[in-house]
């Protein structure tokens, strides 16, 4: 039995390293092979600007629309030197890459904590099967790259050589993020003093993050007042509700019962503070969900570990409560990955924006702003409106008009916004909200369809 | 047999009388829903299975309740048992409450006179005499299940099949197990001794809640998300549904006497005293007002709840009066104290409930409808799409087996908004050619109007009626419209 136990122990690493890659690599594989490109709105912007950081070098402006500005995102220039190696593999490479290095450090990182076996294996296994992770890992985006940053930064700061300074880099990348980064890490760095002797790195780490704020962040809040951050709601905080970057009621559940369990050590009072805060910030606004993620995980596992060895006092609830809770949360990561290989864009959309590649490259799209980021990373060409918001004088403007365009059954008042912005191009996909457009859209002396498949149609407007 | 055996049988007996008295008063059901599960037992008793796709439509549901009926469906005519059981699941409540009662309070007194009252909480009686409805059933299994819990772990079994059994035939599952953790969180607040595997049970009972319905509703939740709280209902139907309820009101719907006293003993044992049956009650009493003024609950399911709870912490109430009473001067005339409260608990509870079950059978058209409806399969033909209330919708359905543009069943339709606005717009307008392109866009081919659509848009004739279009084929209390015009754009 015990030498049973011991292989077991030996070979629980490589089976969470095989699962990770399977859990990484197989839903991938069926989406690629159903649907033949990648998924995500955003996904399709972020490549975009990744590849004009490449062919222009970098611009305070956006390339494709030169009266917008771009925000300095390290992340972009990581996106680049993945491009520059493998091209448009990047699309796949960067988040899972990341992904896998993200598992590695916070195995080497849960190594350092003073747990047991089991919920040290429980937090590793809640992570990786975790929506959240799922997520970051297949979709091209910044999340997996800050966790990385973030990640190498607190193993490093954990050390006791002189490799810890290099924290000081990682945490200033992460931190160039955003000032919810900043404070991610400069929370934990906090946190932590006060279980460790205060160090010298701790005012350097506290020192850069202060420049930081002083010099970048805060000259970025008072020149660009008008960034619109839009407040989310449950939808976007549950995958069982929708969300295709929240969490699974289920891990929350857990996360619950394992505060329930450290709450009784009666320790850590600001940890219930911070874990509030930061639930908080994740409920409204989203962009510290990768770190309320990680306690979830953590506590989670804890609660795991404490509901398998506990003493029960009534083992068949014991049995169906713990099988329970492992079909809960294998359905919950089945259906999101049924969510992801279905995700859009479908092979047949994306063939219908490729169609924008045909038309004059000084074209300006017209269509829903949710469309904006696919006509400009797949179709080459300028969307008129698109769902970035930041650093973008005309932004009301052009939200008023596309409003007005969407609704109005006036033909001649909507010729004559259109006229106005010099849209050259209307492109809507099959469901697309916009009764009075598809009303006028009828018209043909004054649109000419170039373009019609069942999910896309693209009018040109005659002179 | 025990005279309180026999007293309680009476009860029962009176209940399910006065109950089946007033079902076959009416023809067929009152409801929308009813017909819908007639649809699903016809459709079981014919394939075996339910319906769970109709053309384009998804229905989302349970077909546990449906599969109960196809049973009895298989030897009585499908709304003789439809009644019966209903009513008997209804009656069996009786039982229920006198059990648990007794078990807390050990008095048979007290036990009968609350098993009495809850066989005429008026809003229950009302709602549920002429209807084929889930809650009957789900109520009992409440109690059944509270009953079982509290037994814990003697009757451990017991609990876990009433579990499975309540979690997989109704959403409303949900809230019984939220009252569970209330309760759980009340008796850890107000320090009251905790067994050793209440913990155990109330995780198992949220996770298994919670992984049953987004099982079974996992579509709808990832469709609507948060929304599907309120059924995907129409904005313009919301307020009928979500309807705002008055004090007056709740002590009409639930009955004075229970009202009154279970207030009582709410202010009185909250944090005050330490019994876990009154904490339980309490719980569940608090997480159906808050559902119910956070409107995520209806008024007619949340009252009837409430109704029950109320009846439960009467009580307790009763209980204590009494034993108040003997122990004061008035001991000597306790029975006279007992005869005085049946007389104002007959007042209060049997006399309204039974002057709300007459208004609703007097107030229904059902016989009128059903007759048109058998009109309409016979004389038209299979493939007609039928226009109506979204109310309607089921009863046309499954009497005269014709399509219509919208049911109640608001979660297959993912545009039920925009077709309940036509709807709205047909029946209001003054414009033929308005009316005519929403028929045109659903292709309608037979319009519906009934005394409810009348009384509904307060309408007593649709004014844009002509002879040219719309062709009168059925002409009585609810007229039947053959549509005949199409409206084309011109070049």
């Amino acid at each position: 039995m015990r030498s049973r136990a011991i292989r077991l122990k030996k070979h629980e690493g490589k089976a969470i390293c095989l699962l990770v890659i399977l859990l990484l690599l197989l839903p991938v594989g069926i989406r690629l092979f159903l649907q033949g490109v990648p998924p995500g709105f955003d996904s399709y912007h972020h490549h975009r600007l990744g590849a004009d950081l490449l062919t222009y070098g970098w611009h305070a402006e956006d390339m494709m629309l030169p009266e917008r500005g771009v925000f300095f995102s390290p992340f972009h220039f990581v996106l680049a030197g993945v491009q520059y190696l493998f091209g448009d593999f990047s699309f796949l490479i960067v988040p899972l890459l990341f992904g896998l290095l993200n598992v590695i450090i916070i195995y080497y990182l849960v190594k350092q904590l003073d747990l047991g076996r089991l919920t040290k294996m429980f937090i590793l296994l809640l992570y990786v099967s975790s929506p959240l992770f799922l997520w970051s890992s297949w979709f091209l985006n910044e999340f997996s790259v800050l966790l990385f940053f973030q990640l190498l930064g607190t193993l490093l700061y954990l050390r006791k050589d002189k490799l810890r300074y290099g924290s000081v880099l990682f945490y200033g990348i992460a931190s160039l993020f955003g000032i919810v980064h900043l404070l991610a890490n400069t929370l934990f760095v906090v946190f932590w003093s006060r279980f460790k002797k205060i160090n010298p790195l701790f005012y350097i780490v506290l020192g850069v993050n202060a420049l930081l704020l002083v010099f970048y962040h805060i000259p970025r809040l008072i020149f660009y007042p008008s960034v619109q951050i839009p407040l989310q709601g449950l939808e976007h905080f549950l995958t069982d509700l929708g969300s295709i970057s929240g969490f699974s009621i289920f891990l929350i559940l857990l996360f619950f019962v394992g505060l329930h369990y450290v709450w009784r050590q009666k320790k850590y009072p600001i940890l219930y503070l911070i874990i509030l805060v930061l639930m908080l910030h994740s409920f409204f606004y989203g962009s510290s969900k990768i770190y309320s993620n990680l306690l979830f995980c953590f506590f989670g596992g804890i609660a795991a570990q404490h509901l398998l060895t506990r003493r029960w006092y009534l083992k068949p609830i014991r049995n169906l409560l713990l099988l329970l809770i492992g079909f809960a949360l294998l359905f919950s990561s089945l259906s999101f990955i049924g969510e992801v290989i279905h995700y859009p864009p479908q092979k047949s959309t994306y063939d219908g924006f490729s169609e924008l590649q045909h038309v004059p490259e000084d074209a300006l799209v017209f269509s829903l702003p949710v469309n904006g980021y696919w006509i400009q990373g797949i179709g080459g060409r300028q969307a008129f409106l698109d769902e970035n918001t930041i650093d973008f004088p005309s932004f009301d403007q052009r939200s008023q008009d596309t409003q007005f365009i969407l609704g109005s059954y006036d033909l001649e008042d909507s010729k004559g916004v259109l006229g106005r912005n010099g849209v050259s191009h209307i492109l809507l996909r099959e469901g697309d909200e916009a009764p009075g457009l598809r009303f006028i859209l009828q018209n043909n002396e004054t649109f000419k369809k170039s373009y019609d498949s069942k999910d896309v149609t693209i009018w040109a407007l005659s002179k | 047999m025990r005279k309180s055996t026999l007293t309680l049988l009476l009860i029962f007996a009176v209940v399910l009388g006065i109950r089946l008295f007033f079902a076959f008063q009416v023809e067929g059901f009152l409801t929308d829903e009813s017909y819908f599960h007639i649809r699903q037992v016809n459709h079981i008793l014919e394939t075996g299975f339910p319906l769970f796709q109709e053309g384009d439509r998804v229905f989302v549901f349970s077909p546990v309740f449906d599969y109960i009926l196809a049973v009895f469906g298989l030897f009585f005519p499908i709304v003789l048992a439809g009644k019966i059981l209903s009513n008997l699941f209804a009656a069996s409540l009786v039982v229920a409450i006198y059990l648990f009662v007794k078990l807390y309070t050990k008095d048979e007194h007290v036990a009968l006179l609350s098993a009495l009252i809850s066989g005429f909480i008026p809003i229950f009686i009302g709602e549920t005499f002429a209807s084929l409805s889930v809650y009957p059933l789900m109520f009992s299994l409440l109690l059944f299940f509270l009953y079982t819990y509290l037994h814990l772990p003697d009757n451990l079994s017991w609990f876990v099949i009433t579990s499975f059994f309540l979690v997989f035939l109704h959403p409303i599952s949900l809230v019984f197990i939220l009252g569970l953790c209330v309760y759980y969180v009340l008796i850890y607040v107000a320090d009251i001794e905790r067994e050793k595997w209440e913990f155990e049970v109330v995780l198992f009972s949220l996770f298994l809640g919670l992984w049953s319905n987004f099982l079974i509703y996992k579509d709808a939740l990832l469709l609507y998300g948060p929304r599907v709280i309120w059924q995907n209902i129409p904005l313009g139907l919301l307020s009928t549904y979500f309807t705002k309820i008055t004090l007056l009101e709740a002590l009409f719907f639930i009955g004075l006497i229970p009202f009154v006293c279970g207030v009582f003993i709410i202010w009185k044992h909250l944090f005050r005293r330490k019994n876990k049956y009154t904490y339980m009650f309490i719980s569940y009493t608090l997480v159906v007002s808050l559902l119910l003024w956070l409107r995520l609950l209806t008024p007619k399911i949340g009252l009837m709840l409430l109704g029950l709870f109320f009846v439960l912490l009467f009580a307790q109430f009763y209980s204590a009066f009494l034993d108040y009473c003997t122990r004061t001067r008035f001991a000597k005339r306790i029975g006279v104290i007992k005869l005085l409260i049946v007389l104002v608990f007959i007042l209060t509870s049997v006399f309204p409930s039974v002057v709300y079950s007459s208004q609703v059978v007097e107030e229904s058209f059902v016989a009128e409808e059903l007759a048109s409806l058998r009109w309409l399969a016979k004389n038209t033909p299979e493939e007609s799409v039928v226009f109506a209330l979204p109310q309607e919708g089921h009863l046309i359905e499954a009497i005269a087996k014709r399509k219509t543009i919208l049911d109640s069943n608001f979660l297959s339709i993912a545009d039920a908004e925009t077709r309940y606005n036509d709807i709205v717009t047909f029946y209001t307008t003054p414009s033929k050619i308005q009316a005519i392109e929403i028929l045109n866009r659903y292709d309608v081919t037979h319009v519906y109007f009934s005394p409810t659509a009348r009384s509904f848009f307060a309408v007593e004739e649709l004014s844009f009626i002509t002879p040219l279009c719309f062709v009168p084929i059925y002409d009585k209390e609810v007229i039947i419209y053959k549509s005949k015009c199409e409206v084309e754009q011109l070049d």
